[in-house]
């Protein structure tokens, strides 16, 4: 039990500044005792202040901002992905036109050449029967010469 | 350290972060918003904090430059209403009635405290810092820390003398 003087004194030190933590311990267990003497007792509502001060509690939620903290983590590991993801995409589609060798040919040379000979007659075909249309341009050529002079005739025989 | 982490090594001390900012500004609301922002900003400077010899010191000073800017803040936002002449008497009043506890009303002692003085008070008779540490935290030195400890504690008494005077008559 701490004697009254020796708590005036502590109390004297306190009040200039110049107490100890462990010296105001001492106050506090004293003025939170029943034993307070009557002259000190205006002094017990500060220590008791002090103590009731200090049970007061953060009641709140830590609200951190989650997104934040994994945001760069988070994103360049989509972008990895996203850019990977197109690149293999694009690749594949690439690969796919290029590699089939299917241009319209055929395989076996047998084939080729008959269908080679197939595609070149129909074009020799088609030739002739332009050609043949022509000889009816030789009636022109008659009727021309029957009235062009003996210029066209001593060329013609000139030619002959 | 991962978000769990860092609230476990805040743990020991956001109670004080609120205290302080309770002491300081007006309402628990404030309060608990100036405990999430200095946490937030704690956690936002995550990388940085095994830098700081101490974490919790570090906090107090955030807390205290906090509140000292919402103060600050609150207080240019007043202006206009001075000019205005609008006073709120009412919340006086309410302050009375509620100060008729003596320990509510050492609370309204410290709250008419310089805020220097409030802060020190706080951190030394209720978070029970030493003179040394609470002078790290405010970046002041330790004799200015005593002075302004004595100076409140003594305006303090005063204020508790008068109020058993009154009593008594």
């Amino acid at each position: 039990m701490e004697s009254n003087k020796n708590i005036e004194q502590i109390l004297e030190l306190y009040f200039e500044g110049e107490s100890s933590l462990e010296q105001e311990h001492r106050l506090r267990a004293y003025f939170k005792g029943d034993a307070v003497a009557p002259h000190l007792e205006k002094y017990t509502a500060l220590f008791s202040a002090f103590a009731k001060a200090k049970k007061e509690r953060y009641t709140g939620e830590i609200n951190l901002p989650r997104k934040k903290a994994f945001f760069p983590v988070f994103s360049i590991a989509a972008s990895i992905l996203v850019i990977a993801g197109l690149f293999l995409f694009f690749n594949n589609n690439n690969r796919n036109n290029n590699n089939t060798n299917d241009y319209g040919t055929y395989k076996d040379p047998e084939v080729a050449a008959l269908k080679t000979k197939q595609a070149l007659f129909m074009m020799g075909s088609f030739i002739a029967q332009s050609t043949s249309k022509l000889s009816a341009l030789d009636e022109f050529e008659k009727t021309t010469d029957k009235y062009i002079n003996t210029n066209s005739n001593s060329n013609n025989s000139n030619n002959n | 350290m991962n978000q769990k982490d860092f609230l476990t090594s805040v743990t020991p001390f956001q109670d004080k972060i609120y205290r302080l900012a309770r002491r300081l500004l007006t309402s628990e609301e404030e309060a608990q918003d100036a405990t999430q922002e200095v946490l937030l900003k704690l956690w936002s400077k995550n990388k940085q904090i095994k830098k700081y010899r101490n974490a919790e010191a570090f906090a107090m000073t955030m807390t205290k430059n906090y509140c000292y800017d919402t103060l600050k803040a609150k207080r240019s936002n007043n202006v206009s209403l001075v000019h205005s002449n609008y006073r709120d008497n009412s919340y006086d009043t309410v302050n009375d009635t509620e100060v008729s506890d003596s320990v509510n009303w050492v609370y309204k002692l410290m709250k008419d405290l310089p805020e220097q003085q409030q802060l020190i008070l706080q951190l030394r008779d209720v978070e029970e810092y030493t003179n040394a540490e609470i002078a790290e935290q405010l970046g002041i030195n330790e004799g200015t820390v005593r002075t302004a400890l004595s100076r409140a504690r003594k305006t303090i008494r005063e204020g508790l003398l008068e109020k058993h005077r009154y009593g008594i008559k």
